[in-house]
C-alpha cells in the first residue's frame, strides 16, 4: 500500500509552478505595500477622538476581522462589480479585496503599538512643548514601530500563504498553476507537494528571520 | 510666579484636590509634604496642565492659564497659547520618562529643536552646557537603557531645562531611585534652587525639605492643612495631623 512516488514531473511543471509563483508573490507585495498604506490612516481613524470618524472605521475594521477572506474575495469579484456597475480587471479586484482584509490586520496592529508606548511618553512630548504632529513623528510612532514591525511581518508571512485563495477565482498563481499542473499530468501528489515545499521554502525563513528581529527590538528595547 | 486658586479635582467619585489655592513668588522654593494619595502629584499636573480640574483658575507669569467656574476660559488646550504658557514650566517625573529611542544628547535638543525653533548647533551647545551642569557630559551618546536611575533622572532635569523654563516642578523625583543615588539629583536640585530658579517640589526627602525649601507645605486628603517656613513646620507645627505625619516620616529610621 505504498505510493509510487515519480517527482520526475517536477521538472517539466517547474515553469508554470514559477510562473504562478511570481504572480504569488507580486500579489503579496503590492498587498502589503498598500494594505500598510491605507492601515496607518485607518489606525489614525481608529483613534479619532471623533465617533463620526472612529465608529465607521471600528466599524469597517471588525467588518473585515469577522468575515473569511475568502467570502471577501468572492464578494469584491463577482458582486462589486455588479453593484458599481463597473468591471475591474481580476488581479485589480483580489488586490482590493486582499487590501482591505489585510489593512484591517494592520490598523489594529498599528492601533495595539501606538496605545502600548506608555503614556508618560505621550505627557512628557506635551510638556516639552511638541505639537502632536511632532510628538507623534519624534516620539510615539519610532517606539510604536519597534513593537508593531515583527506582528506586521507575521501578518504578511500569513498573507503570503493566504494568497493561494485567490486560485478559487481564476488568478493563475502559483496555487492555480499548481492545480492545472497536476491535472494535466496525473501527479496530484508531487504536484501539490512541490506547490507546498515552495509555499514552505520562502514564508519559514521569514518566520525564522520576524523571530530573530523580534528578539533583537525586544532587547533594545529597556 | 504661580497662582493657583480654588482648585477641585475628582476622579470618579473620589475628590483629589477639594479647594486647594497655591502661591509661589518668582524664585521661591516650594516643597509640597504629605502621604500617598493626598493630591500632591495631582496639584502638580494641574498646575502644568496635565490634568483638568472641575473648577478654579490657574495663573502662570501673570497670564491666564486655566479657568473654570461653570464655563471653561483661559486658553484652550491644544491652542498655541497653551503651549507657550505650559513651556515656562518644567517638569519631572517620578518614572524619568526619558525616550528610550533617543540618545542622552537627543532627548535634551529635540525640544528646543522641535518646540524653539532654535538652530541645530544652538541647541547642541545649549544641550552640551546643560549636560555638564548635571555631571554628565560624558554620557551624550549613550541610550537612557545604560544609565543609572540617578543619571536618568539627571538628563531628565537637563531636558526639561532645555526650553529655559521659569518655573520647574517636581514630582517624587527621587521616589525611584536607590538610596544611594538620592543625593545626585537632590544636589542638581539644590543648585537649581540657589541659582534662583522657581520650584515646587513634591517629595518625601525631608531632609530636603529641611535645607532648600523657603516654604514647605503639608498636604492631606486632597486639602492644604497648613504652611509655612521648613523650621516652623518641622519644629512646631500648629495642626495636629502635620505633627504626626513628620513624626511618622522621621521617626520610621
Amino acid at each position: 500500500m505504498s505510493y509510487d512516488w515519480t517527482w520526475s514531473v517536477v521538472p517539466r511543471a517547474l515553469p508554470a509552478l514559477l510562473k504562478g509563483l511570481q504572480l504569488t508573490l507580486l500579489i503579496t507585495v503590492a498587498v502589503v505595500a498598500l494594505g500598510f498604506l491605507l492601515a496607518i490612516f485607518v489606525a489614525a481613524g481608529r483613534l479619532a477622538r471623533s465617533p463620526f470618524i472612529n465608529k465607521p472605521v471600528a466599524a469597517y475594521i471588525e467588518f473585515f476581522r469577522g468575515t473569511p477572506a475568502l467570502v471577501q474575495l468572492v464578494w469584491v469579484y463577482y458582486c462589486l462589480p455588479i453593484v458599481l456597475g463597473l468591471e475591474l480587471p481580476s488581479v485589480a479586484s483580489i488586490v482590493l479585496a486582499l487590501t482591505l482584509n489585510v489593512a484591517a490586520f494592520y490598523a489594529e496592529s498599528i492601533r495595539a503599538g501606538i496605545q502600548a508606548v506608555p503614556r508618560d511618553q505621550s505627557e512628557s512630548a506635551d510638556i516639552l512643548g511638541l505639537s502632536y504632529v511632532d510628538k507623534m513623528r519624534f516620539v510615539i510612532l519610532p517606539q510604536a514601530f519597534r513593537i508593531i514591525i515583527p506582528v506586521v511581518l507575521s501578518q504578511s508571512i500569513s498573507l503570503f500563504k493566504d494568497t493561494a485563495l485567490v486560485s478559487t477565482l481564476g488568478v493563475a498563481d502559483l496555487m492555480y498553476q499548481a492545480r492545472v499542473v497536476a491535472t494535466e499530468t496525473y501527479r496530484p501528489m508531487e504536484i501539490l507537494t512541490f506547490a507546498a515545499m515552495i509555499y514552505f521554502v520562502l514564508a519559514f525563513p521569514c518566520t525564522i528571520a520576524t523571530r530573530l528581529l523580534e528578539l533583537r527590538l525586544a532587547r533594545a528595547r529597556h | 510666579m504661580i497662582s493657583a486658586r480654588r482648585l477641585q479635582k475628582r476622579f470618579g467619585t473620589l475628590e483629589v484636590l477639594r479647594d486647594v489655592s497655591l502661591e509661589v513668588q518668582a524664585g521661591e522654593v516650594v516643597v509640597i509634604i504629605g502621604p500617598s494619595g493626598s493630591g500632591k502629584s495631582t496639584l502638580l499636573r494641574c498646575l502644568i496642565g496635565l490634568e483638568t480640574p472641575e473648577s478654579g483658575e490657574v495663573h502662570i507669569d501673570g497670564r491666564l492659564f486655566f479657568q473654570r467656574d461653570g464655563r471653561e476660559r483661559g486658553p484652550l488646550r491644544r491652542t498655541a497659547e497653551f503651549r507657550r504658557i505650559q513651556r515656562t514650566m518644567g517638569m519631572v517625573f517620578q518614572q524619568f520618562s526619558l525616550f528610550p529611542h533617543l540618545t542622552v544628547l537627543r532627548n535634551v535638543m529635540l525640544a528646543p529643536i522641535r518646540a524653539l525653533s532654535v538652530s541645530e548647533a544652538v541647541a547642541r551647545a545649549r544641550a552640551d552646557a546643560l549636560l555638564a551642569k548635571v555631571g554628565l557630559a560624558d554620557k551624550a551618546l549613550a541610550y537612557p537603557e545604560k544609565l543609572s536611575g540617578g543619571q536618568k533622572q539627571r538628563v531628565a532635569i537637563a531636558r526639561a531645562l532645555a526650553l529655559e523654563p521659569k518655573i520647574m516642578l517636581f514630582d517624587e523625583v527621587t521616589s525611584a531611585l536607590d538610596p544611594e543615588l538620592i543625593h545626585e539629583v537632590l544636589s542638581v536640585m539644590r543648585g537649581l534652587a540657589n541659582d534662583g530658579m522657581t520650584m515646587v517640589v513634591v517629595t518625601h526627602e525631608m531632609g530636603f525639605a529641611h535645607k532648600v525649601a523657603d516654604r514647605v507645605v503639608f498636604m492631606d486628603a486632597g486639602a492644604i492643612v497648613e504652611e509655612g517656613p521648613p523650621g516652623t513646620i518641622f519644629g512646631g507645627a500648629r495642626e495636629t495631623r502635620t505633627r504626626s505625619f513628620i513624626e511618622k516620616v522621621l521617626t520610621h529610621i
